[in-house]
């Protein structure tokens, strides 16, 4: 158990990455809404920002953060590029269909509530 | 699809991934530039992989303590946190010369019926500063807030003065009395207690006892932060991101002093040889935890595995971490301050057994 609770911290930080690398993933790769391009830029950032916040980072792996934003940045670069350079695939699979679509109105709320608070944060702390 | 509305999701998913990672992201750690001793710098360097600014002071039997650092010297400003209980343990020691209190005064015969109901009333100072007392180690009341603060890198223990700070410990729950559990609270405690019984408050009672005999100028308890004086220092966190001053309020007496390292080598040096103000709190031992480690008045014993006892304390703030201790035996000594909060208890320890020669 003891193990189990000092892995916690290396496991949350395993987890989180994953998720962002599949966002940056996703990215690179899908034709998307915009919408959707700005949720998953946002909620990846509110990821981030949990991360550095709670300090849980290896001060040794302190360029992993900075990676991942650099990844993440050029990938809505990408992702916006594709929207105006390509027209969206004319028979999606069911995935691609999924990412075609805008994303609920309350979801992207949420990502939007929680980025501003997070940001709060980041300008009131020190 | 339309360009402006690729735009209008674009823009503000770039900036403002860009612009919450450059807030919170982790920043780099590069050791400041050597000064001084290049002995000492030479063999430390190696290290302080994540630290930035350092500060050293060496002793070594009774000759002059070296003095070395990386982006800081003998005089820069550093929060000592807990190192500062030993500050309190000398006051304690001093009182304790001065007939003011013992070891075995208890709660109750200095704050009288303030104390009358209280599960601490019968605790004693010797419990208190061998963090024996069953005192938690933070106070629960302003728990939230603390925690709230921490998240925002703010001081956690700012809220909380003198007389709260009495009031909190009255109201705990005593747990595990007689065992040894570190408490903040307890050395917080013991440090009102010893200036309620001098008639005076912590910050007054330290310059007037410890600090102005020793001629520490550059050693002070700020209290809040309208104090700090404008030589102080802002460290950062492990992940590089800055911290406010934790300069403690009411918790002082556990870790809200901030000196240099001359300042700390003087104090060492006088500890070390007895003749400091309150230097039986290094030698004066009131619990013993096992063959390899007891405590003295705030100062910890400990055997490291050579058959020698080590006399030290560590501290870690928000943005600092420090490292005092020395070896009665070979009248070795080591300060380390560092404005990163990331701790340097393993290197001290080496330096004192002579893993790391200096």
């Amino acid at each position: 158990m003891t193990t189990l609770l000092s892995l916690l911290p290396l496991l949350a930080i395993v987890g989180l990455t994953a998720g962002l690398l599949v966002s940056v993933v996703t990215l690179f790769r899908r034709y998307q809404h915009p919408r959707r391009i700005l949720m998953r830029a946002i909620s990846s950032a509110s990821i981030l920002a949990v991360l550095g916040i709670i300090g849980i980072v290896p001060a040794s792996l302190w360029w992993v953060p900075w990676l991942l934003t650099l990844a993440l940045a050029v990938g809505v670069v990408v992702a916006c590029r594709r929207l105006l350079v390509q027209a969206p695939p004319a028979e999606p699979t069911k995935r691609e269909a999924k990412h075609l679509g805008a994303p609920a109105l309350m979801n992207l709320a949420t990502e939007v509530v929680l980025y501003l608070a997070l940001l709060g944060i980041a300008l009131v702390a020190s | 699809m339309a360009r402006r509305t690729v735009l209008a999701a674009g823009i503000p998913a770039v900036v403002g991934l860009v612009g919450l990672s450059a807030l919170t992201n982790p920043r780099p750690a590069t050791l400041g530039d050597p000064v001084g001793d290049q002995q000492l710098t030479g063999a430390l360097a190696p290290h302080l992989g994540g630290h930035r600014r350092v500060a050293v002071a060496h002793l070594e039997g009774s000759g002059a303590p070296r003095f070395a650092g990386f982006g800081a010297d003998e005089t820069t400003e550093f929060e000592i946190g807990s190192v500062s209980k030993t500050f309190t343990g000398a006051l304690l020691a001093e009182a304790v010369t001065r007939g003011e209190v013992t070891t075995q005064t208890t709660v109750a015969e200095v704050l009288g019926e303030d104390a009358d109901g209280s599960e601490l009333a019968d605790v004693t100072f010797a419990e208190l500063a061998t963090h024996t007392s069953g005192l938690p180690r933070l106070a629960t009341a302003g728990l939230a807030g603390s925690v709230l603060a921490n998240f925002l890198r703010k001081d956690p223990y700012a809220g909380r003065d003198a007389a709260q700070v009495i009031d909190d410990a009255l109201g705990s729950t005593l747990s595990g009395r007689g065992s040894y559990a570190y408490s903040n609270l307890g050395a917080a405690l013991e440090g009102q207690l010893l200036a309620r019984a001098a008639g005076t408050d912590y910050a007054s009672l330290l310059t007037a006892r410890i600090l102005g005999p020793l001629g520490l100028s550059s050693t002070y308890a700020p209290i809040t932060a309208e104090n700090l004086r404008e030589t102080a220092t802002r460290g950062r966190g492990r992940s590089g991101l800055p911290q406010a001053a934790w300069t403690m309020h009411g918790s002082a007496a556990a870790g809200g002093i901030r000196s240099t390292a001359a300042d700390l080598a003087t104090y060492l040096a006088g500890t070390l040889a007895g003749s400091a103000p309150g230097a039986a709190a290094a030698s004066e031992v009131l619990f013993e935890d096992g063959a390899t480690s007891r405590t003295a008045m705030n100062w910890f014993h400990e055997d490291l595995g050579g058959g020698s006892w080590h006399v030290f304390h560590n501290g870690m703030t928000g943005g600092f971490a420090s490292f005092v201790g020395f070896t009665p035996e070979t009248g070795r000594g080591i300060v380390l301050l560092t404005d990163t909060a990331r701790s340097i208890d393993a290197l001290a320890s080496d330096i004192l057994t002579g893993k790391v020669a200096l």
